[in-house]
């Protein structure tokens, strides 16, 4: 038994060596908030959403860009990236989207998107969803 | 029926030890022992006694052996029949019952030479059937333990013939003579116009052994054969099948033709091509290295020749059918993980763009580059983020991660080879048939491109009478390759790419092709330059048929005693046809519509070329070898006579009617190209060889060919190639014989020859008229009608005759050990002289080219050697046989004289060594702005050649030098980086920087069998080779070339200089720095010159005899075999998408994958 147990420990060693590189802290933000708040919503009501940064990540950060974005725009020409810079609000980052009109109906969804570039070209992803029931 | 044959042949060398060396065959079927003695009685001096009641007599044998010893022969007889016999010393054998119950016991004996009575060291010495055995020791003495009586002892030893001895109940202690092995003696090498016993050859002649091309996954010879000698150079031009190749023997012959200067191929003497010879069929393969060896081919030998012996018939051989077939795949040598991400597509090709034109290449906004970045690891498309955006206007914006390579190209391909042979004959007749289809998918995926090849061979000699002896042989070829694109299939690898970037799919979603529309780099790229729309059209269509057959008829008169009268006729007829189909190419750009290519690979055109090869070749020429006492002479001479002539027709007609036939038939359009082309060679040549040696010690060969050609003017045509050589086997002298027990041969060869080289143009001494300027440069008066015109060539000198090369060789061939260690090297000089080059410079007022003259020369000094070890050592009861080896070569060659008084570094000049690399010197990045600051103080950019791109765009977003830049050596410190006056005097700030040539041509090979199982394991490779990657060798230089190339390593920005990368290999990003020469990148550089030398595991096979089916099958073999399964090159560092071999086919690195092969297949035999 404890030989299987040496051999088990091994072999996670083993795995855990064989894994990507490990990358920079990133930030870390809140879930996204959807204003006005409401269990279900339907097509042609307007939302805001906002969302925090709650820790910085790595200093290393050259550059960001951070981005409003829902699961139906993709298709739309007219439809491009909200892109939003923080403001300062008690202290915290807050990110505020541009108001989003629900345009489908279903379990749609409003992501966050970030691209963080660090040194020697390490660009990092930031994607947090939320899902919205909409009614027609 | 029962059928007896016993034939019995004894040589007697002694009055005892005849019985040892006896020479017995048997041939006896369900014969008692009793029936058998006397057989054996009546072809000996020996007689039986034995007790008539003896038991055993009447046991029934079936035994058949072939010149075994008395005592072999009696083993074999009394095996298993209870009976024992003793050899008395009257010639008498006394028959005995063996004892019922034999006790082990303790043996001895010792083993000996039985020429020299001198022991063999080392010989193994094992109990048949066992596992038990011993080595003899420097006495050549054993000791074996419990060994019981009427068991086997096997003594065995390279080079010497295995022997039996039985262990008897009268005697402890055995001498066991070992008989030295006569087939490495005997051991013929096929040379011009005969054969020779390898031990005297005294030229340059390597042997390729069969077992290291046979069964080889290989398309065709061309590639089984490389690496296969250090001296034989081939390259090939292109991984694909049917690919041309280029080889030679010692280097480059001549500065000139070096696509024709190549080595003769012979196959069974006839002229061919060898990547049409099926290498199942050789039997051999001689490669003649030095001009004394190659003398006696003359004028098209210049080069060295390479002679491949087919395999024939056996007399005495029942019918036996061979067939052997395989089955596997093949996939790229090299790595394709290319970016297939939209975004880094985009952003990489932007940012490199950004720096060189502030303008972006692909204009996408921030917004466009956020959905490229959502989409980012979306392998399929997401439906919430499609990689098509149809815009308000109907057009297409593409946010797509497409991987171009897997849709061009397959990674993995099936092949298949199919072999089947059948041979045999009696007295009169022996006969070799044999077949081959060999079928591979190209790797081309869209309308995949395919290969299909037959080859059949028949060969028949008759023995017509017992003096007159004919032979035919016949060989077929034909091979078939349809591939779609363009004309060329190397444009699909070339302009592919271009413009196919990640973030483009290859099709809209209504399945149109993509090509080019507002949203592709501002409607100004063409993506992939319209190859990948024509390929999805699939209306390009392309066939190349090559089709070859040679006749054969061979006489042979035995006119006298050691005198043969040869006379051979052969016809090589080929015929290559090529069509070309293409037709107007659709795509779209806005949903709905479909527009036209515009461009010249979207043209309604079919062309054809139909050519034909036809070579009468004739040979006569007789042999006299006659040998007084140990005075051995072989005298061969003869006349040798070739008519060569090639036809060409060729035709291009536009607009047919439909696009789905191809035919000059519904071509109603203009008549693009009609053109013949009609050319003919002759040539007549003596020769004439003696060869002699004294007691197989002093050897001496001398030769001589007269040769005329009619590509030279009357009066210049003959030219006279003498040969020569001389060998000593030292190791025959007798005062070799006290170390002749460990040191076996020593040879000294040396040799010198002259051979001449015809290979100038057809017609270069006299001056000729073109007519076939009409289509290629069309001259109207009124706008319209085409005139008829010709163009008259430059004067020729009328006085252009041979190249001439003249070789000097020295060789060493040593053998150790009983051969088992063995060495052969040669040192060489090669002087050619008279190559074709512009004479001297005329006056202006001549108004014309200056004529060639037969003016420049060159020398080539070289050496290769090659080592051996073969052994065979007992393992578990079973022989493990292998054996070791591996060579080396290399060789310079300096231009020695060319009229280049300048020394203008354009061309050849005195004292050049070939493939000499100039190059400027770059010491490193700028690392700071303070290293920047610092070099301008001391160069001034702008007037430098190197710099110009950097500070003299002046729009880009950052002009002039900076951090990250290339830093170039002001070598000569004039303050400028140039290239001086492009002299060798004044070659500016470069030097010489490398060589293009390969260096250190090496290979080795084990080959290993033991217990049924085989291995071969064959490594080739070139020790040193510089190549510079020129403007569009894209793979390699990414976005330095061309920024919207579409193959880029997805690790290639790492390799790229920033602030937070400073030791990195490439400079600061910035478009088309590579490309041109006068950009950082452009010109030859020591920083990015690389070595693409190469180790590369060319073969490994493994196998497996089974011992089962014996009944059915003589010889039932699987194997799996890998083909170039492992390369490594240091330029795998940098770019690991290019293949070392596939660089130096062109300084661009663009040509057809090379491949590697792994397959499955069985050989049986019965």
């Amino acid at each position: 038994m404890k030989k299987l147990s040496f051999l088990l420990l091994l072999s996670v060693l083993a795995l855990t060596a064989c894994t990507d590189k490990t990358s920079v802290p990133l930030p870390t933000f809140s879930a996204i908030r959807v204003s006005p708040e409401q269990a279900v919503y339907h097509v042609g009501d307007s939302v805001v959403c906002t969302i925090d940064m709650l820790t910085p990540g790595d200093a290393s950060l050259k550059a960001a860009t951070y981005w409003f974005y829902t699961s139906w725009w993709g298709s739309d020409p007219n439809l491009t990236a909200d892109f939003q810079t923080p403001e300062t609000v008690d202290g915290v980052s807050r990110f505020t989207s541009s108001k989003i009109e629900l345009a489908r109906a279903g379990e749609v969804r409003i992501y966050f998107w970030g691209r963080l570039e660090y040194p020697n070209w390490d660009f990092q992803p930031i994607q947090i969803p939320v899902s919205v029931k909409v009614e027609p | 029926m029962k059928r007896i044959f016993i034939t019995i042949c004894l040589v007697v060398f002694g009055a005892l030890s005849g019985a040892l060396v006896a020479q017995i065959t048997l041939d006896v079927h369900n014969e008692s022992i009793r029936n058998v003695l006397p057989r054996i009685e009546q072809q000996t001096d020996w007689h039986f006694f034995y007790n008539s009641s003896l038991d055993g007599l009447d046991k029934t044998v079936t035994i058949s052996m072939q010149n075994v010893t008395l005592e072999q022969a009696l083993s074999r007889v009394f095996a298993g029949s209870g009976i024992d016999y003793k050899l008395a010393d009257n010639h008498v054998i006394v028959l005995t019952a063996q004892p019922k119950q034999s006790a082990t016991r303790t043996i001895s004996g010792t083993v000996l030479d039985s020429n020299t009575n001198e022991p063999v060291i080392g010989a193994s010495v094992i109990i048949r059937g066992t596992t038990q055995g011993t080595i003899t020791d420097y006495d050549g003495q054993f000791v074996l333990e419990n060994v019981s009586t009427g068991q086997y002892i096997e003594c065995a030893y390279l080079g010497y013939e295995t022997q039996d001895i039985r262990v008897t109940v009268n005697s402890d202690s055995y001498k066991v003579f070992m008989k030295e092995s006569t087939a490495e003696l005997d051991e013929v090498v096929v040379v011009g116009y005969g054969a020779q016993k390898k031990v005297n050859l005294t030229g340059a002649v390597s042997v390729v052994d069969q077992k290291d091309i046979v069964g080889r996954p290989t398309p065709n010879m061309v590639t089984a054969l490389q690496g296969a000698d250090p001296a034989l150079n081939i390259t090939m031009s292109a991984g694909g099948p049917g690919a041309s190749y280029n080889y030679n023997i010692r280097g480059l012959a001549s500065i000139n033709n070096s696509s024709t200067t190549k080595p003769l191929v012979l196959v069974d003497g006839v002229e061919m091509d060898l990547s049409r010879v099926n290498s199942n069929d050789i039997e051999s393969v001689s490669i003649l290295k030095d001009a004394s060896a190659s003398a006696i081919y003359g004028s098209k030998a210049a080069a060295g020749v390479i002679l491949v012996t087919t395999k024939s018939g056996s007399e005495g051989k029942a019918p036996q059918v061979t067939v052997d077939a395989k089955a596997g795949w093949k996939s790229p040598t090299t790595e394709h993980d290319f970016i297939t991400q939209g975004f880094w597509s985009a952003y990489i090709s932007d940012i490199f763009m950004m720096q060189h034109t502030k303008t972006a290449m692909t204009t996408y906004s921030d917004a466009d580059y956020a959905e490229l970045w959502m989409r980012l690891n979306d392998v399929t498309e997401n439906p919430e983020r499609p990689w098509t955006v149809v815009q308000n206007d109907g057009s297409y914006k593409y946010y797509a991660n497409f991987d171009w390579y897997n849709h061009y190209y397959k990674t993995i391909r099936p092949m298949q080879d199919y072999n089947v042979s059948l041979k045999g004959g009696n007295e009169k007749v022996n006969y070799f048939v044999s077949a081959r289809y060999y079928t591979e998918d190209g790797m081309i995926r869209i309308d995949n491109d395919k290969w299909h090849q037959i080859s059949t061979r028949a060969k028949v000699n008759v023995n017509i009478q017992p003096w007159m002896h004919y032979g035919v042989n016949f060989s077929f070829f034909s091979s078939r390759y349809t591939y779609p694109g363009t004309t060329s299939s190397r444009e699909i690898f070339r302009v592919g790419s271009l413009h196919a970037m990640a973030y483009i799919p290859a099709t809209n979603p209504d399945g149109s092709a993509v090509y080019l529309n507002p949203w592709i780099y501002s409607g100004q790229g063409t993506v992939g330059d319209g190859v990948n729309a024509l390929l999805l059209y699939g209306k390009h269509k392309n066939l190349n048929i090559n089709r070859e057959m040679v006749m054969q008829h061979m006489l042979t008169f035995d006119l006298a005693k050691n005198l043969t009268l040869n006379a051979d006729y052969s016809l090589t007829w080929r015929m290559k046809e090529i069509s070309n189909r293409s037709v107007k190419v659709p795509y779209s750009a806005k949903e709905g519509t479909t527009d036209l290519i515009e461009n010249f690979r979207s043209v309604d055109t079919y062309h054809q070329q139909l050519a034909r090869y036809m070579t009468h070749n004739y040979n006569v020429y007789f042999r006299w070898s006659p040998t007084w006492d140990k005075h051995h002479l072989t005298l061969t001479a003869g006349y040798n006579g070739e008519m060569y002539r090639y036809h060409s027709l060729e035709a291009e007609r536009m607009d047919l009617m439909t696009e789905n036939l191809s035919s000059f038939n519904f071509a109603k359009g203009e008549v693009t190209d009609l053109s013949e082309s009609i050319k003919t060679v002759a040539t007549n040549g003596f020769f004439g060889r003696l060869n002699y040696d004294w007691n197989g010690r002093y050897l001496f060969e001398v030769s001589v060919r007269a040769d005329a050609s009619s590509r030279f003017a009357p009066g210049y045509r003959w030219a006279v190639t003498p040969g020569g050589s001389v060998g000593w086997r030292m190791s025959e002298e007798p005062f070799w014989e006290s170390i002749h027990d460990w040191w076996d041969n020593a040879k000294l060869r040396i040799s010198a020859g002259q051979l001449a080289n015809q290979m100038t143009g057809y017609y270069d001494y006299i001056q000729s008229v073109d007519a076939d300027g009409m289509f290629t440069q069309a001259i109207t008066l009124d706008g319209a009608t085409v005139l008829s015109y010709a163009t008259e060539s430059d004067p020729n000198a009328g006085t252009l005759t041979w190249e001439k090369m003249t070789t000097y060789d020295a060789g060493l061939d040593l053998g150790f050990l009983g051969n088992r260690l063995s060495f052969t090297g040669d040192l060489y000089i090669r002087n050619t002289e008279g190559m074709l080059n512009t004479g001297t410079a005329l006056p202006s007022v001549y108004g014309a080219a200056d004529p060639k003259q037969n003016s420049a020369n060159m020398s080539t000094k070289g050496w290769e050697f090659a080592i051996t070890w073969r052994d065979k050592h007992r393992v578990a009861g079973k022989d493990l046989s292998y054996e070791i080896s591996g060579g080396v070569g290399n060789y310079k060659t300096f231009i020695t004289k060319y009229n280049n008084p300048e020394k203008l570094l354009s061309t050849y000049y005195e004292g050049q060594e070939l493939g000499e690399l100039w190059g400027y010197e770059i010491d490193g990045l700028f690392a700071d702005q303070k290293e920047v600051d610092e070099y301008l103080t001391k160069v001034d950019p702008v007037n430098s050649m190197v710099y110009t791109d950097i500070v003299g765009v002046l729009d880009s977003k950052a002009p002039g030098l900076h951090p990250g830049d290339v830093r170039y050596v002001d070598l000569n410190g004039d303050g400028v980086i140039t290239s001086g006056n492009n002299t060798v005097d004044n070659p500016g700030d470069r030097k010489i920087i490398g060589n293009t040539l390969p260096k250190y041509n090496y290979n080795f090979h084990l080959n290993a069998e033991w217990y049924g199982v085989d291995l071969s394991i064959y490594f080739q490779g070139i020790g040193r080779r510089d190549w510079y990657p020129m403007t569009e060798a894209t793979t390699f230089w990414g976005p330095y070339s061309r920024p919207y190339q579409g193959f880029m390593a997805k690790d290639f920005m790492q390799n790229v200089w920033s602030e937070d990368n400073p030791d990195a290999y490439f400079p600061r990003y910035r478009a088309y720095e590579a490309l041109g020469s006068a950009n950082s990148l452009g010109p030859t550089n020591n920083r990015y010159t690389l070595n693409v030398g190469y180790l590369r595991l060319k073969n490994v096979t493994i196998g497996y005899t089974l011992p089962c089916w014996k009944n059915v099958f003589s010889d039932f073999r699987i194997y799996f075999s890998a083909e170039n399964p492992w390369c490594w090159s240091g330029l795998q560092k940098y770019c690991r998408s290019i293949d070392p071999e596939q660089a130096v086919v062109s300084s661009q690195a663009i040509t057809y994958g090379f491949a590697r092969s792994f397959t499955f297949g069985l050989t049986a035999t019965f």
